[in-house]
Protein backbone atom coordinates (compact mmCIF):
# COMPACT_ATOMS: atom_id res chain seq x y z
CA UNK A 1 0.00 0.00 0.00
CA UNK A 2 2.79 2.36 0.74
CA UNK A 3 3.99 4.42 -1.96
CA UNK A 4 0.50 5.06 -3.77
CA UNK A 5 -0.47 8.30 -4.43
CA UNK A 6 -3.44 9.48 -3.32
CA UNK A 7 -5.70 11.80 -5.37
CA UNK A 8 -8.47 13.24 -4.27
CA UNK A 9 -11.25 14.09 -6.88
CA UNK A 10 -14.14 16.37 -5.94
CA UNK A 11 -16.83 16.48 -9.08
CA UNK A 12 -20.51 17.01 -8.75
CA UNK A 13 -20.89 13.78 -11.15
CA UNK A 14 -21.58 10.49 -9.40
CA UNK A 15 -20.66 7.85 -11.67
CA UNK A 16 -17.80 10.49 -13.40
CA UNK A 17 -16.07 9.96 -9.26
CA UNK A 18 -16.87 6.46 -9.16
CA UNK A 19 -15.56 5.34 -12.65
CA UNK A 20 -11.90 7.72 -12.09
CA UNK A 21 -11.74 5.88 -8.49
CA UNK A 22 -11.90 2.35 -10.00
CA UNK A 23 -9.31 3.15 -13.32
CA UNK A 24 -7.22 4.74 -11.43
CA UNK A 25 -6.67 2.50 -8.12
CA UNK A 26 -7.41 -0.37 -10.81
CA UNK A 27 -3.44 0.96 -12.06
CA UNK A 28 -1.93 0.14 -8.44
CA UNK A 29 -0.03 3.33 -8.13
CA UNK A 30 -3.17 5.46 -7.08
CA UNK A 31 -5.59 5.45 -4.06
CA UNK A 32 -8.58 7.60 -4.46
CA UNK A 33 -11.08 9.52 -2.06
CA UNK A 34 -13.87 11.13 -4.07
CA UNK A 35 -16.60 13.94 -2.66
CA UNK A 36 -19.67 14.73 -4.86
CA UNK A 37 -20.41 18.36 -2.64
CA UNK A 38 -17.67 21.25 -3.14
CA UNK A 39 -18.47 22.04 0.28
CA UNK A 40 -16.91 18.83 1.48
CA UNK A 41 -13.46 19.52 -0.45
CA UNK A 42 -11.67 21.21 2.15
CA UNK A 43 -12.71 18.79 5.23
CA UNK A 44 -11.65 15.66 3.26
CA UNK A 45 -8.33 17.42 2.22
CA UNK A 46 -7.38 17.73 5.86
CA UNK A 47 -8.50 14.28 6.87
CA UNK A 48 -7.46 12.24 3.61
CA UNK A 49 -4.28 14.57 3.15
CA UNK A 50 -3.81 13.45 -0.50
CA UNK A 51 -0.50 14.40 -3.21
CA UNK A 52 -3.02 16.02 -5.75
CA UNK A 53 -6.50 17.15 -6.19
CA UNK A 54 -8.55 17.14 -9.00
CA UNK A 55 -11.42 19.98 -9.02
CA UNK A 56 -14.24 20.02 -11.33
CA UNK A 57 -15.03 24.05 -12.18
CA UNK A 58 -19.13 24.15 -12.66
CA UNK A 59 -20.48 22.37 -9.39
CA UNK A 60 -24.22 23.32 -7.82
CA UNK A 61 -23.32 23.86 -4.33
CA UNK A 62 -19.50 25.67 -4.72
CA UNK A 63 -17.41 25.77 -7.37
CA UNK A 64 -13.92 24.40 -8.01
CA UNK A 65 -12.26 28.17 -8.50
CA UNK A 66 -13.90 28.95 -4.80
CA UNK A 67 -12.74 25.56 -3.03
CA UNK A 68 -8.77 26.11 -5.30
CA UNK A 69 -8.84 29.69 -3.53
CA UNK A 70 -9.64 28.65 -0.17
CA UNK A 71 -7.30 25.52 -0.20
CA UNK A 72 -4.88 28.23 -1.09
CA UNK A 73 -5.49 30.71 1.94
CA UNK A 74 -5.34 27.15 4.18
CA UNK A 75 -2.06 26.91 6.16
CA UNK A 76 -2.29 23.50 6.07
CA UNK A 77 -3.22 22.38 2.68
CA UNK A 78 -1.81 25.04 0.38
CA UNK A 79 0.64 23.13 -0.89
CA UNK A 80 -1.19 20.18 -2.17
CA UNK A 81 -0.91 21.03 -6.00
CA UNK A 82 -4.58 21.02 -7.40
CA UNK A 83 -5.39 20.77 -10.62
CA UNK A 84 -9.32 21.49 -12.57
CA UNK A 85 -10.57 18.54 -14.86
CA UNK A 86 -13.98 20.93 -16.69
CA UNK A 87 -15.90 20.53 -19.89
CA UNK A 88 -15.96 24.27 -19.72
CA UNK A 89 -13.15 24.41 -22.36
CA UNK A 90 -10.94 22.67 -25.41
CA UNK A 91 -8.01 21.08 -25.43
CA UNK A 92 -6.00 23.39 -27.91
CA UNK A 93 -6.05 26.26 -25.02
CA UNK A 94 -4.78 24.14 -22.63
CA UNK A 95 -0.91 23.65 -23.78
CA UNK A 96 0.29 19.79 -22.21
CA UNK A 97 2.66 22.23 -20.01
CA UNK A 98 -0.75 23.46 -18.82
CA UNK A 99 -2.17 27.02 -19.33
CA UNK A 100 -3.87 27.81 -16.25
CA UNK A 101 -7.02 29.17 -15.01
CA UNK A 102 -5.92 30.74 -11.90
CA UNK A 103 -2.60 30.05 -11.48
CA UNK A 104 -3.57 26.49 -11.98
CA UNK A 105 -3.86 23.53 -14.58
CA UNK A 106 -6.46 22.13 -16.02
CA UNK A 107 -7.70 19.89 -18.36
CA UNK A 108 -10.60 18.88 -20.68
CA UNK A 109 -13.26 16.93 -20.71
CA UNK A 110 -13.93 14.05 -21.81
CA UNK A 111 -10.05 12.46 -20.99
CA UNK A 112 -9.01 8.91 -21.25
CA UNK A 113 -7.08 7.63 -18.22
CA UNK A 114 -4.05 7.57 -20.22
CA UNK A 115 -4.33 11.37 -20.34
CA UNK A 116 -5.38 12.17 -16.70
CA UNK A 117 -2.86 9.59 -15.37
CA UNK A 118 -0.33 11.76 -17.54
CA UNK A 119 -1.71 15.11 -16.37
CA UNK A 120 -1.86 14.12 -12.64
CA UNK A 121 1.98 13.32 -12.99
CA UNK A 122 3.19 15.89 -14.34
CA UNK A 123 1.47 18.57 -12.17
CA UNK A 124 1.79 16.69 -8.80
CA UNK A 125 5.00 17.85 -6.80
CA UNK A 126 8.29 15.55 -7.03
CA UNK A 127 9.82 13.93 -4.04
CA UNK B 1 -41.04 115.44 -108.71
CA UNK B 2 -38.93 112.93 -106.04
CA UNK B 3 -42.49 111.41 -105.54
CA UNK B 4 -42.72 109.92 -108.73
CA UNK B 5 -42.26 106.01 -109.80
CA UNK B 6 -39.27 105.68 -111.84
CA UNK B 7 -39.86 103.26 -114.91
CA UNK B 8 -36.99 102.14 -116.96
CA UNK B 9 -37.36 101.49 -120.81
CA UNK B 10 -35.07 99.60 -122.02
CA UNK B 11 -35.90 99.16 -125.98
CA UNK B 12 -33.92 99.44 -128.51
CA UNK B 13 -36.34 100.31 -131.44
CA UNK B 14 -36.92 104.07 -131.45
CA UNK B 15 -40.16 103.23 -132.86
CA UNK B 16 -41.41 100.94 -130.11
CA UNK B 17 -39.81 103.27 -127.44
CA UNK B 18 -41.99 106.46 -129.03
CA UNK B 19 -45.12 104.71 -128.86
CA UNK B 20 -44.59 103.58 -125.23
CA UNK B 21 -43.14 107.29 -124.36
CA UNK B 22 -46.37 108.46 -125.93
CA UNK B 23 -48.24 106.05 -123.38
CA UNK B 24 -46.41 107.57 -120.15
CA UNK B 25 -47.26 111.46 -121.57
CA UNK B 26 -51.18 110.62 -121.16
CA UNK B 27 -52.73 111.93 -118.00
CA UNK B 28 -53.29 108.75 -116.56
CA UNK B 29 -50.22 108.18 -116.24
CA UNK B 30 -48.61 111.36 -114.59
CA UNK B 31 -47.30 109.85 -111.31
CA UNK B 32 -44.79 108.03 -113.67
CA UNK B 33 -41.74 109.34 -114.80
CA UNK B 34 -39.84 107.24 -117.72
CA UNK B 35 -36.34 106.44 -118.39
CA UNK B 36 -34.92 105.03 -121.71
CA UNK B 37 -31.91 103.26 -122.94
CA UNK B 38 -31.28 101.39 -125.64
CA UNK B 39 -29.44 97.80 -124.73
CA UNK B 40 -28.54 96.00 -121.68
CA UNK B 41 -24.99 97.47 -120.97
CA UNK B 42 -26.75 101.38 -120.77
CA UNK B 43 -29.31 99.74 -118.32
CA UNK B 44 -26.22 98.70 -116.48
CA UNK B 45 -25.01 101.53 -115.92
CA UNK B 46 -28.14 103.45 -115.66
CA UNK B 47 -28.65 101.23 -112.69
CA UNK B 48 -25.53 101.95 -111.20
CA UNK B 49 -26.35 105.50 -111.07
CA UNK B 50 -29.77 105.55 -109.80
CA UNK B 51 -32.43 103.10 -109.00
CA UNK B 52 -36.13 102.52 -110.19
CA UNK B 53 -39.11 101.13 -109.31
CA UNK B 54 -40.03 98.96 -112.50
CA UNK B 55 -38.09 98.01 -115.39
CA UNK B 56 -40.16 97.96 -118.62
CA UNK B 57 -37.91 95.34 -120.74
CA UNK B 58 -37.79 94.42 -124.11
CA UNK B 59 -36.32 90.64 -125.25
CA UNK B 60 -35.05 91.76 -128.42
CA UNK B 61 -32.12 93.81 -128.11
CA UNK B 62 -28.55 94.24 -129.85
CA UNK B 63 -26.92 93.04 -126.26
CA UNK B 64 -29.26 90.35 -125.18
CA UNK B 65 -31.77 88.04 -126.85
CA UNK B 66 -34.57 85.90 -125.96
CA UNK B 67 -35.44 84.98 -122.21
CA UNK B 68 -31.38 84.94 -121.04
CA UNK B 69 -32.19 89.08 -121.67
CA UNK B 70 -34.43 88.38 -118.75
CA UNK B 71 -32.46 86.61 -116.63
CA UNK B 72 -29.44 88.81 -117.13
CA UNK B 73 -31.54 91.57 -115.89
CA UNK B 74 -33.21 90.02 -113.10
CA UNK B 75 -29.97 88.93 -111.89
CA UNK B 76 -28.22 91.69 -111.66
CA UNK B 77 -31.66 93.70 -109.60
CA UNK B 78 -33.13 91.21 -108.35
CA UNK B 79 -35.15 93.56 -106.16
CA UNK B 80 -36.47 95.31 -109.14
CA UNK B 81 -39.70 94.28 -110.82
CA UNK B 82 -39.99 93.56 -114.29
CA UNK B 83 -42.83 93.85 -116.92
CA UNK B 84 -41.49 92.20 -120.32
CA UNK B 85 -42.40 93.79 -123.54
CA UNK B 86 -42.92 91.16 -126.77
CA UNK B 87 -44.77 91.26 -129.85
CA UNK B 88 -47.56 89.05 -130.46
CA UNK B 89 -45.61 86.29 -132.11
CA UNK B 90 -43.33 86.08 -129.51
CA UNK B 91 -45.83 85.48 -126.59
CA UNK B 92 -44.62 82.10 -125.51
CA UNK B 93 -41.55 83.63 -124.83
CA UNK B 94 -42.98 86.28 -122.20
CA UNK B 95 -44.54 83.22 -120.65
CA UNK B 96 -42.00 81.72 -120.39
CA UNK B 97 -40.41 84.73 -118.76
CA UNK B 98 -43.11 84.99 -116.30
CA UNK B 99 -42.39 81.55 -114.92
CA UNK B 100 -38.72 82.43 -114.65
CA UNK B 101 -39.97 85.24 -112.38
CA UNK B 102 -41.08 88.48 -114.70
CA UNK B 103 -44.06 90.34 -113.03
CA UNK B 104 -45.85 90.52 -116.26
CA UNK B 105 -46.24 90.61 -119.49
CA UNK B 106 -47.25 93.47 -122.08
CA UNK B 107 -47.64 92.99 -125.96
CA UNK B 108 -46.41 95.79 -128.16
CA UNK B 109 -49.50 97.55 -129.65
CA UNK B 110 -52.17 96.15 -127.57
CA UNK B 111 -51.65 98.56 -124.65
CA UNK B 112 -52.79 101.77 -123.28
CA UNK B 113 -52.13 104.07 -120.52
CA UNK B 114 -54.64 102.18 -118.24
CA UNK B 115 -53.53 98.73 -118.58
CA UNK B 116 -49.81 99.91 -118.77
CA UNK B 117 -50.85 101.75 -114.96
CA UNK B 118 -52.41 98.62 -113.69
CA UNK B 119 -49.89 96.51 -115.01
CA UNK B 120 -47.03 98.35 -113.23
CA UNK B 121 -48.86 99.04 -110.22
CA UNK B 122 -49.71 95.68 -109.60
CA UNK B 123 -46.20 94.43 -110.62
CA UNK B 124 -44.45 96.74 -108.29
CA UNK B 125 -46.91 95.53 -105.34
CA UNK B 126 -46.41 91.76 -106.56
CA UNK B 127 -42.72 92.28 -106.21
CA UNK B 128 -43.33 94.38 -102.92
CA UNK B 129 -44.89 91.19 -101.11
CA UNK B 130 -43.08 88.33 -102.88
CA UNK B 131 -39.97 90.27 -101.64
CA UNK B 132 -41.53 90.73 -98.27
CA UNK B 133 -43.04 86.70 -98.26
CA UNK B 134 -38.90 85.96 -99.15
CA UNK B 135 -37.61 87.71 -96.13
CA UNK B 136 -40.09 86.16 -94.00
CA UNK B 137 -39.55 82.93 -95.35
CA UNK B 138 -35.51 83.57 -94.63
CA UNK B 139 -36.38 84.87 -90.92
CA UNK B 140 -38.71 81.42 -90.36
CA UNK B 141 -35.67 79.12 -92.22
CA UNK B 142 -33.54 81.11 -89.60
CA UNK B 143 -35.63 80.69 -86.60
CA UNK B 144 -36.33 76.98 -87.71
CA UNK B 145 -32.61 76.53 -88.20
CA UNK B 146 -31.92 78.10 -84.58
CA UNK B 147 -34.74 76.07 -82.75
CA UNK B 148 -33.11 72.57 -84.58
CA UNK B 149 -29.59 73.93 -83.04
CA UNK B 150 -31.72 74.39 -79.68
CA UNK B 151 -32.81 71.23 -79.80
CA UNK B 152 -30.51 69.42 -80.52
CA UNK B 153 -28.28 70.93 -77.21
CA UNK B 154 -31.27 69.79 -75.35
CA UNK B 155 -31.05 66.87 -76.65
CA UNK B 156 -27.40 66.10 -76.24
CA UNK B 157 -27.81 67.79 -72.69
CA UNK B 158 -30.71 65.49 -71.72
CA UNK B 159 -28.17 62.56 -73.28
CA UNK B 160 -25.52 63.50 -70.51
CA UNK B 161 -28.17 63.66 -68.08
CA UNK B 162 -29.34 59.95 -69.23
CA UNK B 163 -26.02 58.70 -69.12
CA UNK B 164 -25.57 60.46 -65.39
CA UNK B 165 -28.77 58.95 -63.87
CA UNK B 166 -27.84 55.58 -65.00
CA UNK B 167 -24.73 55.86 -63.74
CA UNK B 168 -26.03 57.29 -60.19
CA UNK B 169 -28.58 53.60 -60.76
CA UNK B 170 -25.64 51.76 -61.09
CA UNK B 171 -24.19 53.15 -58.22
CA UNK B 172 -27.18 53.02 -56.38
CA UNK B 173 -27.53 49.22 -57.29
CA UNK B 174 -23.99 48.15 -55.73
CA UNK B 175 -24.36 50.24 -52.72
CA UNK B 176 -27.92 47.95 -52.30
CA UNK B 177 -26.26 45.20 -52.92
CA UNK B 178 -23.48 46.11 -50.26
CA UNK B 179 -26.36 46.74 -47.91
CA UNK B 180 -28.33 43.54 -48.81
CA UNK B 181 -24.44 41.68 -48.07
CA UNK B 182 -24.35 43.26 -44.87
CA UNK B 183 -27.35 42.68 -43.75
CA UNK B 184 -27.13 38.97 -44.17
CA UNK B 185 -23.99 38.99 -42.83
CA UNK B 186 -25.80 40.99 -39.48
CA UNK B 187 -28.26 38.23 -39.56
CA UNK B 188 -25.71 35.66 -39.97
CA UNK B 189 -23.15 37.00 -36.82
CA UNK B 190 -26.92 37.00 -35.03
CA UNK B 191 -27.38 33.94 -35.56
CA UNK B 192 -23.86 32.59 -34.98
CA UNK B 193 -24.24 34.05 -31.22
CA UNK B 194 -27.33 32.56 -30.94
CA UNK B 195 -25.98 29.39 -31.93
CA UNK B 196 -23.13 29.74 -29.96
CA UNK B 197 -24.36 30.34 -26.65
CA UNK B 198 -26.73 27.50 -26.78
CA UNK B 199 -23.99 25.32 -28.39
CA UNK B 200 -21.38 25.99 -25.13
CA UNK B 201 -24.83 25.22 -23.01
CA UNK B 202 -24.92 21.75 -24.86
CA UNK B 203 -21.52 21.03 -25.12
CA UNK B 204 -20.61 21.40 -20.98
CA UNK B 205 -23.67 19.05 -20.40
CA UNK B 206 -23.20 16.69 -23.06
CA UNK B 207 -19.12 16.49 -22.30
CA UNK B 208 -20.16 15.54 -18.71
CA UNK B 209 -21.69 12.27 -19.95
CA UNK B 210 -19.42 11.66 -22.87
CA UNK B 211 -16.30 11.84 -19.64
CA UNK B 212 -18.83 8.96 -17.84
CA UNK B 213 -19.08 6.99 -21.14
CA UNK B 214 -15.28 7.37 -21.61
CA UNK B 215 -14.13 6.46 -18.12
CA UNK B 216 -16.63 3.27 -18.12
CA UNK B 217 -15.53 2.28 -21.26
CA UNK B 218 -12.11 1.75 -20.03
CA UNK B 219 -12.70 0.63 -16.80
CA UNK B 220 -14.51 -2.31 -18.85
CA UNK B 221 -11.02 -2.51 -21.26
CA UNK B 222 -9.83 -3.49 -18.29
CA UNK B 223 -12.14 -6.00 -16.96
CA UNK B 224 -13.06 -8.12 -20.33
CA UNK B 225 -11.04 -11.39 -21.04
CA UNK B 226 -8.93 -10.65 -24.09
CA UNK B 227 -10.35 -13.94 -25.42
CA UNK B 228 -13.87 -11.86 -24.98
CA UNK B 229 -13.40 -10.46 -28.91
CA UNK B 230 -16.68 -9.84 -29.35
CA UNK B 231 -16.96 -7.65 -26.41
CA UNK B 232 -13.65 -6.42 -27.07
CA UNK B 233 -15.12 -5.00 -30.50
CA UNK B 234 -18.35 -3.45 -28.91
CA UNK B 235 -16.14 -1.61 -26.65
CA UNK B 236 -13.57 -0.60 -28.95
CA UNK B 237 -16.77 0.85 -31.04
CA UNK B 238 -18.41 2.29 -28.04
CA UNK B 239 -14.89 4.44 -27.23
CA UNK B 240 -14.66 5.50 -30.87
CA UNK B 241 -18.21 6.75 -31.39
CA UNK B 242 -17.90 8.67 -27.91
CA UNK B 243 -14.53 10.35 -29.23
CA UNK B 244 -16.48 11.32 -32.19
CA UNK B 245 -19.25 12.93 -30.35
CA UNK B 246 -16.74 15.27 -28.65
CA UNK B 247 -14.74 16.03 -32.01
CA UNK B 248 -18.56 16.96 -33.30
CA UNK B 249 -19.33 18.91 -30.14
CA UNK B 250 -16.11 20.75 -30.48
CA UNK B 251 -16.19 21.13 -33.85
CA UNK B 252 -19.22 23.20 -33.36
CA UNK B 253 -18.09 25.13 -30.20
CA UNK B 254 -15.17 26.01 -32.55
CA UNK B 255 -17.47 27.39 -35.57
CA UNK B 256 -19.96 29.49 -33.27
CA UNK B 257 -17.83 30.75 -30.91
CA UNK B 258 -15.51 33.05 -33.17
CA UNK B 259 -17.05 36.66 -32.23
CA UNK B 260 -15.30 37.80 -29.83
CA UNK B 261 -11.60 38.07 -30.27
CA UNK B 262 -8.78 38.48 -27.49
CA UNK B 263 -6.16 39.99 -29.63
CA UNK B 264 -2.37 40.41 -28.54
CA UNK B 265 0.51 41.37 -30.72
CA UNK B 266 2.25 38.57 -30.92
CA UNK B 267 5.17 36.98 -32.86
CA UNK B 268 3.07 34.57 -35.77
CA UNK B 269 5.71 31.68 -34.60
CA UNK B 270 3.55 31.48 -31.47
CA UNK B 271 0.03 29.63 -32.37
CA UNK B 272 2.36 27.60 -35.00
CA UNK B 273 4.72 26.32 -32.89
CA UNK B 274 1.66 25.77 -30.30
CA UNK B 275 -0.24 23.60 -32.87
CA UNK B 276 2.82 21.47 -33.68
CA UNK B 277 3.51 20.98 -29.76
CA UNK B 278 -0.12 19.48 -29.80
CA UNK B 279 0.13 17.64 -32.72
CA UNK B 280 3.51 16.11 -31.64
CA UNK B 281 1.91 12.44 -31.04
CA UNK B 282 -0.17 12.46 -34.23
CA UNK B 283 2.86 14.06 -36.70
CA UNK B 284 5.66 11.44 -35.19
CA UNK B 285 3.29 8.36 -35.84
CA UNK B 286 2.65 9.02 -38.97
CA UNK B 287 6.42 9.92 -40.15
CA UNK B 288 5.63 13.55 -41.02
CA UNK B 289 8.51 15.93 -41.23
CA UNK B 290 8.21 19.62 -40.24
CA UNK B 291 10.11 21.85 -42.63
CA UNK B 292 9.53 25.34 -40.74
CA UNK B 293 11.12 28.52 -42.90
CA UNK B 294 10.30 31.51 -40.21
CA UNK B 295 12.64 35.06 -40.52
CA UNK B 296 13.23 36.04 -37.01
CA UNK B 297 12.84 39.76 -37.67
CA UNK B 298 9.14 39.58 -38.85
CA UNK B 299 6.57 42.33 -37.39
CA UNK B 300 4.64 41.41 -35.03
CA UNK B 301 0.62 40.88 -35.80
CA UNK B 302 -2.32 41.31 -33.11
CA UNK B 303 -4.32 37.94 -33.15
CA UNK B 304 -6.15 35.92 -30.92
CA UNK B 305 -3.08 33.27 -30.07
CA UNK B 306 -5.96 30.40 -29.16
CA UNK B 307 -8.21 30.98 -32.21
CA UNK B 308 -4.64 31.16 -34.16
CA UNK B 309 -3.39 28.24 -32.89
CA UNK B 310 -6.59 26.50 -33.74
CA UNK B 311 -6.79 27.41 -37.11
CA UNK B 312 -3.24 25.59 -37.35
CA UNK B 313 -3.88 22.85 -35.74
CA UNK B 314 -6.94 22.12 -38.12
CA UNK B 315 -4.66 22.71 -41.47
CA UNK B 316 -2.44 20.97 -40.21
CA UNK B 317 -4.42 18.18 -39.10
CA UNK B 318 -5.76 18.15 -42.42
CA UNK B 319 -2.29 17.86 -43.97
CA UNK B 320 -2.35 14.64 -41.42
CA UNK B 321 -4.82 12.92 -42.91
CA UNK B 322 -3.90 13.40 -46.41
CA UNK B 323 -0.38 11.77 -45.15
CA UNK B 324 -0.85 8.37 -44.21
CA UNK B 325 1.96 6.95 -45.40
CA UNK B 326 3.86 9.51 -43.82
CA UNK B 327 5.46 13.20 -46.02
CA UNK B 328 6.52 16.97 -45.40
CA UNK B 329 4.71 19.37 -43.82
CA UNK B 330 6.18 23.19 -44.71
CA UNK B 331 5.81 26.11 -42.95
CA UNK B 332 6.59 29.14 -44.58
CA UNK B 333 6.10 32.97 -43.69
CA UNK B 334 7.53 36.34 -45.48
CA UNK B 335 6.55 39.32 -45.16
CA UNK B 336 5.11 40.85 -49.36
CA UNK B 337 3.44 43.72 -50.29
CA UNK B 338 -0.54 43.23 -50.62
CA UNK B 339 -0.45 44.01 -54.47
CA UNK B 340 1.43 40.63 -55.19
CA UNK B 341 -1.83 38.74 -53.70
CA UNK B 342 -4.82 37.79 -55.85
CA UNK B 343 -8.43 38.60 -53.73
CA UNK B 344 -11.42 40.77 -54.22
CA UNK B 345 -10.20 42.25 -50.70
CA UNK B 346 -7.00 44.33 -51.58
CA UNK B 347 -7.93 47.63 -53.11
CA UNK B 348 -8.35 51.10 -52.03
CA UNK B 349 -12.72 51.24 -50.81
CA UNK B 350 -13.46 50.98 -47.34
CA UNK B 351 -14.63 47.54 -47.11
CA UNK B 352 -11.45 46.19 -48.15
CA UNK B 353 -8.87 44.24 -45.78
CA UNK B 354 -5.82 45.34 -47.50
CA UNK B 355 -4.28 48.54 -49.48
CA UNK B 356 -2.45 47.72 -52.55
CA UNK B 357 1.12 48.64 -50.68
CA UNK B 358 0.41 47.00 -47.43
CA UNK B 359 2.92 44.86 -46.04
CA UNK B 360 1.36 41.72 -45.44
CA UNK B 361 2.44 38.48 -43.54
CA UNK B 362 1.55 35.57 -45.69
CA UNK B 363 1.56 32.34 -43.77
CA UNK B 364 2.33 29.39 -46.95
CA UNK B 365 1.56 25.60 -45.27
CA UNK B 366 2.22 22.67 -48.12
CA UNK B 367 1.98 19.27 -47.52
CA UNK B 368 3.18 16.37 -49.84
CA UNK B 369 -0.47 14.55 -49.25
CA UNK B 370 -3.17 13.34 -51.56
CA UNK B 371 -4.44 16.69 -52.66
CA UNK B 372 -7.89 17.92 -53.25
CA UNK B 373 -10.05 16.88 -56.40
CA UNK B 374 -10.48 20.09 -58.07
CA UNK B 375 -14.13 19.85 -58.33
CA UNK B 376 -14.34 19.98 -54.20
CA UNK B 377 -11.77 22.63 -54.02
CA UNK B 378 -14.73 25.49 -54.17
CA UNK B 379 -16.45 23.99 -51.18
CA UNK B 380 -13.78 23.22 -49.01
CA UNK B 381 -14.63 26.23 -46.86
CA UNK B 382 -18.62 25.07 -46.82
CA UNK B 383 -19.77 24.09 -43.10
CA UNK B 384 -20.40 20.46 -43.24
CA UNK B 385 -18.89 19.56 -46.25
CA UNK B 386 -16.65 16.71 -45.57
CA UNK B 387 -15.67 13.50 -47.43
CA UNK B 388 -14.65 11.83 -44.46
CA UNK B 389 -18.12 11.64 -42.78
CA UNK B 390 -17.52 7.97 -41.81
CA UNK B 391 -14.18 8.60 -40.24
CA UNK B 392 -15.58 10.69 -38.37
CA UNK B 393 -14.98 14.37 -39.73
CA UNK B 394 -17.55 17.12 -38.79
CA UNK B 395 -16.92 19.32 -41.83
CA UNK B 396 -16.12 22.20 -40.00
CA UNK B 397 -12.39 22.13 -39.98
CA UNK B 398 -11.77 24.71 -42.55
CA UNK B 399 -15.03 26.66 -41.96
CA UNK B 400 -13.93 27.37 -38.26
CA UNK B 401 -10.71 28.38 -40.26
CA UNK B 402 -12.30 30.62 -42.64
CA UNK B 403 -14.63 32.26 -39.87
CA UNK B 404 -11.48 32.72 -37.57
CA UNK B 405 -8.82 34.28 -40.77
CA UNK B 406 -12.35 36.40 -41.42
CA UNK B 407 -12.57 37.92 -38.16
CA UNK B 408 -9.09 38.83 -37.97
CA UNK B 409 -9.59 40.32 -41.52
CA UNK B 410 -7.24 38.00 -42.87
CA UNK B 411 -6.84 36.06 -46.63
CA UNK B 412 -7.35 32.69 -46.72
CA UNK B 413 -6.67 30.45 -49.97
CA UNK B 414 -6.52 27.00 -50.82
CA UNK B 415 -5.54 25.25 -54.04
CA UNK B 416 -3.36 22.11 -55.04
CA UNK B 417 0.45 22.34 -55.91
CA UNK B 418 1.32 22.64 -59.57
CA UNK B 419 1.74 19.50 -61.61
CA UNK B 420 5.55 19.54 -61.83
CA UNK B 421 6.26 19.76 -57.74
CA UNK B 422 4.00 16.50 -57.11
CA UNK B 423 0.90 16.14 -55.12
CA UNK B 424 -0.16 18.08 -52.33
CA UNK B 425 -2.35 21.25 -51.21
CA UNK B 426 -1.02 24.84 -50.83
CA UNK B 427 -2.83 26.37 -48.38
CA UNK B 428 -1.98 30.42 -47.64
CA UNK B 429 -3.25 32.83 -45.21
CA UNK B 430 -2.73 36.81 -45.26
CA UNK B 431 -2.65 38.64 -41.93
CA UNK B 432 -2.01 42.23 -41.27
CA UNK B 433 0.90 43.87 -39.53
CA UNK B 434 0.63 45.03 -35.90
CA UNK B 435 1.27 48.62 -36.34
CA UNK B 436 2.75 49.82 -32.91
CA UNK B 437 1.96 53.36 -32.97
CA UNK B 438 -2.07 52.88 -33.62
CA UNK B 439 -1.84 50.48 -31.09
CA UNK B 440 -0.41 52.64 -27.89
CA UNK B 441 -2.58 55.07 -28.73
CA UNK B 442 -5.72 52.87 -28.70
CA UNK B 443 -3.34 51.97 -24.97
CA UNK B 444 -3.11 55.66 -24.27
CA UNK B 445 -6.83 56.40 -24.98
CA UNK B 446 -7.87 53.39 -22.67
CA UNK B 447 -5.56 54.49 -20.00
CA UNK B 448 -7.20 57.67 -19.96
CA UNK B 449 -10.78 56.78 -19.55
Amino acid sequence: MKGRKKILIVDDEESFCRLVKLNLEQTGEFEVRTETKGIRALPAAREFKPDFILLDIVMPDMDGGEIAHQLSEDAELKNIPVGFLTALIRDYEVTPQGDTIAGRPFIAKPVTVAQLINFIKNNMIQY
Amino acid sequence: MDTKTKILLVEDSAFDARIVKDIFNEPALKDFILFQVPNLSEAFSFLKQQTCQLILLDLTLPDGIGLDTFLKVQKAQPLIPIVVLTRVADENLALEALDAGAQDYLVKGAVDAQTLKRSIRYAIERKRLLEQLRLYAEKLEQQVNQRTEQLQQTISQLEIEINKRNATEQQLRKVIEELKTTQSQLIQAEKMETIGRLASGIAHEVKNPLAIILQATEYLEKKIPIYEKDITVVLNDLKEATMRADAIIKGVLDFSSISKLDNQPVQINQPIDKALLLLKHQLDKFHINVEKDIPIDLPLTLIDVNKMTQVFINLFENSIHAMPEGGRLEIKVRLIKAEKLTSHLIGLRRQDYFRPQDEVLVITVEDSGCGIPEQNLSKVFDPFFTTKRNQGGTGLGLAVVNNIIASHKGLISIRNKPIEQGKGVIVEIALKVHQKEVYDEGQKKDSNS
